[in-house]
């Protein structure tokens, strides 16, 4: 039998090892493939951690009073093998719990800045696809999920045509490739795998390269590059404290000004293998960690029955009886 | 032209009437976008703007031409709610993921100082 305590660190390892390389294998890909490799791998090993974290917490219903009565389980049996292994069960379903908390707080704040985000756009008296423009002295662009581009009067004024042509259709990219699902995405990730917490800033700043390259094509790298130079450095009239702000956010900015100048390189193998061996390494220890359960939950009913105590015996030896065949 | 492109150039003609000093006509705009539009085009996308409140419109005097401005004091009323908004939300993370721009996390605190410190 396997040490359920080996398998549960080496899979938090594997996550670990997964949310620290996100930032470099996610650019070994175009934008667009990396945002759904990341969103799709990130959801399944989130999947199969949670998973591990249930099959670990199992043996703590095996034990239970209510369910043991019921269903003759040796209680010995599960006392002996997971004698060492209760403290961790214990501290899976304490995380799971946790995990489900912090998932349902941010579908209820999804939701939330959903209404909140559609009422600012019947505020500005906008139907998706309008595009508003904003007085005010910085500039400024952005796109509201609820389908409406919003740019300020001085970002227009300083930009020439096929500058703003870049930022409309950088925009557009975000409204129509649905990018405010893939942060969404990233904040359950985050909330119910804390380990994962790298995952939305990735994100976030993915889906920006992505719309960076849709804008370059309907202009060109140039251009866009040269309109998010205008929109990136931060304007004297600023107040301090949010240059601070601008200033972290800069190298965000600097790496994409870097991509954009940069001609698209070929896609590199390392990129695509990394991120796909370390879901499958930690959705293998999903399985393992089902096996050993399985395989928990079957000594025990087999003890149980050995003591002429099972209901279900007929059931129990079709199982058997099927697994030896 | 699709409606997408629709919106987008919408967004454009937008842009150059604000960019612009003065009120420009059709003709005027469509030579600002330097793109092969026909004007007709043009004029139709003006009147849409005007329709929905994004553009004034005032007759050229002693002809039958229109000329186009921003409708600046709508600009003025958004960035009021655009602020009050901003101001309002509690979850940022969460609303924020439906404020896409250039902007990061970082970036997008500010933008809330930057509109209410006009």
């Amino acid at each position: 039998v396997s040490q359920p305590w080996l398998t549960a660190l080496t899979g938090a390892a594997v996550l670990s090892a997964f949310a620290m390389t996100v930032k470099h294998w996610t650019r070994q890909l175009r934008p667009g493939d990396a945002v759904r490799a990341l969103a799709m791998l990130s959801m399944a090993v989130t999947l199969a951690g949670l998973a591990t974290l249930l099959m670990l917490a199992l043996p703590l219903v095996g034990q239970s009073d209510l369910i043991d009565d019921r269903a003759h389980w040796s209680e010995a049996v599960f006392r002996r093998i997971n004698e060492s292994g209760q403290g961790l069960a214990i501290l899976a379903a304490a995380a799971v719990g946790l995990a489900a908390l912090r998932v349902f707080r941010v579908i209820l704040s999804c939701r939330r800045a959903r209404v909140a985000a559609n009422a600012l756009c019947t505020d500005l008296g906008a139907a998706a696809g309008d595009t508003v423009i904003v007085r005010s002295p910085h500039r400024d662009a952005m796109a509201i999920s609820s389908g409406i581009i919003v740019m300020t009067d001085a970002l227009v004024r300083d930009l020439n045509v096929e500058q703003r042509r870049a930022v409309i259709a950088h925009e557009r990219s975000h409204l129509s490739h649905d990018h405010h699902r893939y942060l969404q995405l990233g904040l359950l990730i985050a909330a119910a795998n804390p380990l994962l917490r790298t995952v939305p800033d990735a994100l976030a700043f993915l889906v920006e390269r992505w719309a960076d390259e849709d804008a370059a094509r309907a202009t060109s790298r140039a251009t866009t590059a040269a309109a998010l130079e205008r929109l990136a450095h931060p304007q004297k009239t600023q107040h301090p404290s949010v240059l601070i702000a601008i200033r972290a956010a800069a190298t965000a900015v600097e790496d994409r000004l870097a991509a954009l100048r940069t001609p698209t390189r070929p896609v590199r193998v390392v990129g695509v293998l990394s991120p796909a061996l370390l879901a499958i390494a930690s959705i293998a220890i999903a399985c393992l960690v089902a096996e050993h359960t399985v395989d928990l939950f079957r000594l025990a009913v087999t003890a149980g029955h050995r003591f002429g105590m099972h209901p279900w015996r007929h059931h129990t030896q079709m199982i058997g009886a099927r697994r030896f065949q | 032209v699709s409606r997408r492109a629709h919106g987008e150039l919408e967004a454009e003609v937008q842009a150059v009437l604000w960019a612009a000093s003065t009120p420009l006509t059709a003709t005027q705009v469509q030579a600002e976008l330097g793109s092969p539009l026909a004007t007709t085009t043009v004029s139709t996308i003006l009147t849409r703007l005007v329709e929905k409140g994004l553009a004034v419109r005032s007759q050229v005097p002693g002809s039958r031409a229109f000329r186009y401005a921003p409708a600046q004091e709508r600009a003025e009323h958004a960035a009021d709610q655009m602020r009050a908004f901003l101001d309002s939300v509690e979850e940022r993370r969460a609303v924020l993921a439906h404020f896409l721009g250039r902007l990061t996390t970082a970036e997008r605190r500010a933008l809330r100082d930057l509109l209410r410190r006009r």
